[in-house]
């Protein structure tokens, strides 16, 4: 299979947990499906939640819902179906993270006394991940090619960012790459799915390294009725995979890439 | 976060489902069970067989039977929150018809400049908690929708029916016609009793009744009451209820908030306006997740909760699994911080704390540290080495005082810079954050102590500098080693040249910048200054390069000749060794570090040359 790869990076990210707003904003581990369909929205030029809003909501004197609703943000009409691949680097795929705390005083931002909003967000700290973008039938004929020519020459209509623009994103070595089915694997270097999949009670760690195992419920999906994320939770980690837990299902998504085994999600 | 931290809880609670009972606290106060069918008078004999006292940083009272009966009920009658009562005035903390909690001042009429009696408090409440007002929020629940009738009938099919059905009950309205009454005829009488009693806090009141049917018997009404009352008040606001795919969903109670004033947490243009939305299962477990982790685990700390072992005490083998790093405040139980790190939950952290500078101990003997085994034991010698004992336990959310003399502004800056990284060394086992930090804070603690800190000692810093270069080997083997080497390198072509008896020359910066560091040591040694400060060596820091080192070199020969001998050839050796000699890199840098090595580390100008080498 042809698949698109490229280094994303960044100083810092954010891609903010949904579920807690009171005391501060916590990050996801990792950049998720969402968030990336985005970026590369971004890349090739649709349009996002603002754009969808005014659709929805045309501009007049009092904004009033259009009789045609837009169901989804323009990006991810075009990438729900696509199948990628998210290989994190750091220290056994771990970025350190940092609580930052910065204030919003434009004035509006809180009626509160005062007029200043206190924000508090918790940083991922240099994230670095590899992504592969499948060239299947999850793209519409000449998505991939588009989004292909772009990467090659660096070329984006939007500043992709990672989860909020007051971080950048860094995209670099982008190749277009033939991946191999995957036979034996004794690990994945991707984040996956693993409803079934098991882990080896005594198995082997990567050699070199710590023991090291995440999994988090990270969004997988918007739904169509209020555009919530919808969750399925992922797992990357160094220790060996029991071959024999391994579903037909799991084996349509693995794939290789040399020595690097990728899970697409 | 919630949602992750409730996979675990979830697994527990089906193995135990008792888990939030067993960690379940009361709060102070008296707690007293009664019967509704007698009458004050009739029961008060039995009092002490029905009734605890609570008091705080006391031990529970010992009648566990009685107390677990308390404790069950008091969790089913308790508030989600202070801002969800059912009485509307706030004055009568409980959540049903069979439970009254008043705070004492409250409940005995003592309390100053109070509005309303202890009567008009209970009537109000138990008008409140009558049918038609409980009916009326379930209702409230249910997103209003022009085309969908049949909404209205949305609880009658869910596994809330059963207790609509019993709110609507004949019984029900009896048994509050009978509260009311008992209160009615034994009030004064229970008050008087009570206000006898020494306790602090609240007052809290349990009904008990025998029933005839099966179906309503009193433990299965606490219970119907507690799902009756929850329910309407587990989302934050019902203003963001939606019915998806037959569903309700809502916006979540538990670390979350839609505040007018802050309009920036409805999400403006997003088609789901409110950050997230929730089943109701989903926000029960929320909720019991949440009050599980405020019961069993300590306020302002962090907890390291394994994925799974965390929540059920592992017997045996342990499936892979990281942990979740939780800090939570102890007065709304929010979240602080949180973050999920795939690492177990005890770390291992060695480091071989090796002599790379060859001090000696008082005897003469080369000094041995030794191995530190863990990150306990890690964290209290960089504490006491370069934070001055600053580093203790939450010295994540700590900003420690700055005191001149003892630990100035810098200290304090560079601590803040660095918290966060020895966090993550000490708690999590990663060395990921201080990998790029830690040479340069540990270096600037280490001259801010020697020139700004009064009660510094030579030699605790030198033993300090090779911790420093200890851990670095430690952390980032490149980097660390490279120096480290470097150092050794260095003395053993010094410690040659020293006391060769060809003029010699320095090979490189690395040779000069330590030499110069030795002499510097070997100078300020001679002072005969009463009390010999790290002050002294300031001016040999502030040069800026070579030539400048050199100077001040010069200037403290003036000031300290007399104290040399002429013929001393050591002394002289090294003298020429740094003068003769134009260095190519100012001093900054790794030159400054070996300045600093050569200053800290055992000084070659003392050694005794050994007899017949010469």
């Amino acid at each position: 299979m042809r698949a698109l790869r490229f280094e994303l990076k960044g100083e810092t990210a954010f891609f903010k947990k949904p579920d807690v707003n009171s005391y501060a904003y916590f990050t996801y581990s990792h950049i998720h499906k969402i968030a990336l369909f985005g970026l590369l929205g971004a890349i090739l030029g649709h349009g996002g939640y603002m754009q969808q809003y005014d659709a929805n909501y045309p501009l007049t004197t009092n904004r009033k819902q259009a009789k045609e609703v837009q169901v989804f943000p323009e990006f991810y009409e075009v990438f729900q179906q696509a199948r990628i691949s998210i290989v994190p680097h750091g220290d056994r795929g771990y970025f350190a993270k940092k609580l930052q705390i910065f204030n919003n005083t434009v004035g509006y931002a809180s009626q509160e006394e005062g007029k200043v909003l206190n924000v508090r967000e918790q940083w991922l700290e240099k994230p670095h991940w590899t992504i592969y973008v499948a060239d299947d039938a999850g793209l519409a004929a000449g998505i991939f090619k588009k989004l292909a020519e772009s990467l090659l020459q660096s070329q984006s209509v939007y500043m992709p960012y990672l989860g909020k623009n007051d971080h950048p994103a860094a995209i670099t070595e982008p190749a277009l790459v033939e991946l191999s089915q995957a036979g034996q694997v004794k690990f994945i270097d991707s984040l996956h799915r693993s409803d079934a999949l098991a882990y080896k009670v005594r198995g082997e760690i990567k050699p070199g390294q710590g023991k090291s195992f995440f999994k988090e419920l990270m969004p997988v999906a918007l739904n169509a009725e209020n555009n919530g994320y919808v969750f399925h939770s992922l797992v990357v980690t160094n220790h060996e995979i029991d071959q024999a837990s391994i579903s037909e299902d799991d084996y349509r998504n693995l794939y290789c890439d040399g020595e690097r085994v990728l899970y697409f999600i | 976060m919630i949602r992750d931290l409730a996979v675990g809880f979830q697994k527990a609670q089906e193995k135990f489902p008792a888990i939030i009972q067993d960690n379940y606290k009361l709060k102070e106060g008296v707690y007293i069970r009664l019967k509704l069918k007698q009458d004050w008078e009739s029961q008060s004999a039995a009092f002490e067989k029905n009734h605890v006292t609570i008091v705080r940083k006391e031990e529970e009272p010992q009648n566990i039977e009685l107390l677990n009966w308390f404790k069950c009920r008091d969790y089913l009658s308790s508030l989600v929150d202070m801002n969800k009562p059912v009485d509307p005035k706030k004055q009568v903390h409980s959540n049903n018809p069979f439970a009254l909690f008043m705070k004492k001042e409250v409940f005995l009429g003592e309390k100053q400049g109070g509005k309303y009696t202890a009567e008009e408090n209970i009537n109000r409440y138990l008008l409140a908690a009558g049918r038609d007002p409980v009916r009326q929020k379930w209702l409230e629940m249910i997103p209003k929708n022009k085309n969908d009738k049949d909404n209205r009938q949305f609880f009658q099919a869910s596994e809330y029916a059963v207790m609509l059905t019993y709110l609507e009950s004949s019984e029900r309205l009896q048994l509050i016609e009978e509260i009311t009454k008992w209160y009615y005829s034994n009030l004064a009488a229970l008050t008087e009793y009570i206000g006898q009693l020494s306790f602090k806090n609240y007052v809290k009141l349990f009904f008990t009744f025998d029933s005839s049917a099966p179906t309503l018997a009193c433990e299965r009404m606490y219970a119907f009451e507690y799902v009756l009352y929850t329910i309407p008040k587990i989302f934050n606001s019902n203003d963001y209820n939606q019915l998806v795919a037959g569903e309700l969903v809502g916006l979540p109670n538990i670390d979350m908030t839609m505040n007018s004033k802050k309009p920036f947490l409805e999400h403006k243009t997003m088609g789901s306006q409110a950050p997230e939305r929730v089943t109701l299962q989903q926000a029960t477990l929320a909720k019991q997740t949440t009050e599980w982790l405020a019961a069993a685990k300590p306020p302002y700390a962090t907890n390291k909760i394994g994925y799974e072992s965390g929540f059920i005490p592992p017997t045996g083998y342990v499936p892979p699994e990281g942990t979740f790093h939780v800090y939570m405040d102890g007065k709304y139980n929010e979240l602080y911080g949180f973050e999920n790190v795939p690492f177990p939950p005890t770390t291992t952290v060695q480091v071989e704390w090796l002599n790379i500078l060859q001090l000696k101990d008082p005897a003469g003997d080369e000094k041995y540290y030794g191995t530190i085994q863990d990150a306990e034991a890690l964290q209290k010698t960089i504490s006491s080495r370069f934070f001055r004992g600053r580093m203790n336990n939450s010295f994540i959310f700590n900003e420690p005082d700055v005191k001149a003399g003892e630990f100035t502004a810098l200290m304090a800056a560079l601590y803040l810079q660095s918290r966060q990284a020895f966090h993550d060394w000490f708690y999590k086992g990663t060395t990921i954050s201080l990998q790029g930090i830690f040479a340069k804070v540990t270096l600037r603690l280490l001259v801010e102590q020697l020139v700004h800190v009064e009660t510094s000692r030579m030699a605790e810093l030198g033993d300090a500098f090779n911790l420093r270069l200890s851990i670095q080997m430690a952390i980032d083997d490149k980097g660390g080693k490279v120096m480290a080497d470097r150092i050794k390198g260095t003395m053993e072509a010094l410690r040659n040249k020293l006391v060769s008896e060809e003029l010699a020359v320095c090979a490189n910066d690395e040779e000069f910048y330590f030499m110069a560091g030795q002499l510097a040591h070997y100078l300020i040694s001679q002072s005969r200054a009463q009390k010999i400060t790290g002050e002294m060596y300031e001016p040999f820091l502030r040069a800026k390069n070579g030539h400048q080192l050199k100077k001040r070199l010069e200037e403290a020969y003036m000031l300290y000749k007399h104290e040399i001998f002429s013929g001393y050839h050591r002394f002289n050796q090294a003298f020429s060794l740094v003068l003769g000699y134009v260095p190519e890199t100012d001093n900054q840098g790794s030159a400054r570090e070996l300045l600093l090595a050569g200053i800290f580390a055992y000084n070659l100008l003392f050694e005794k040359t050994v007899k017949g080498v010469e």
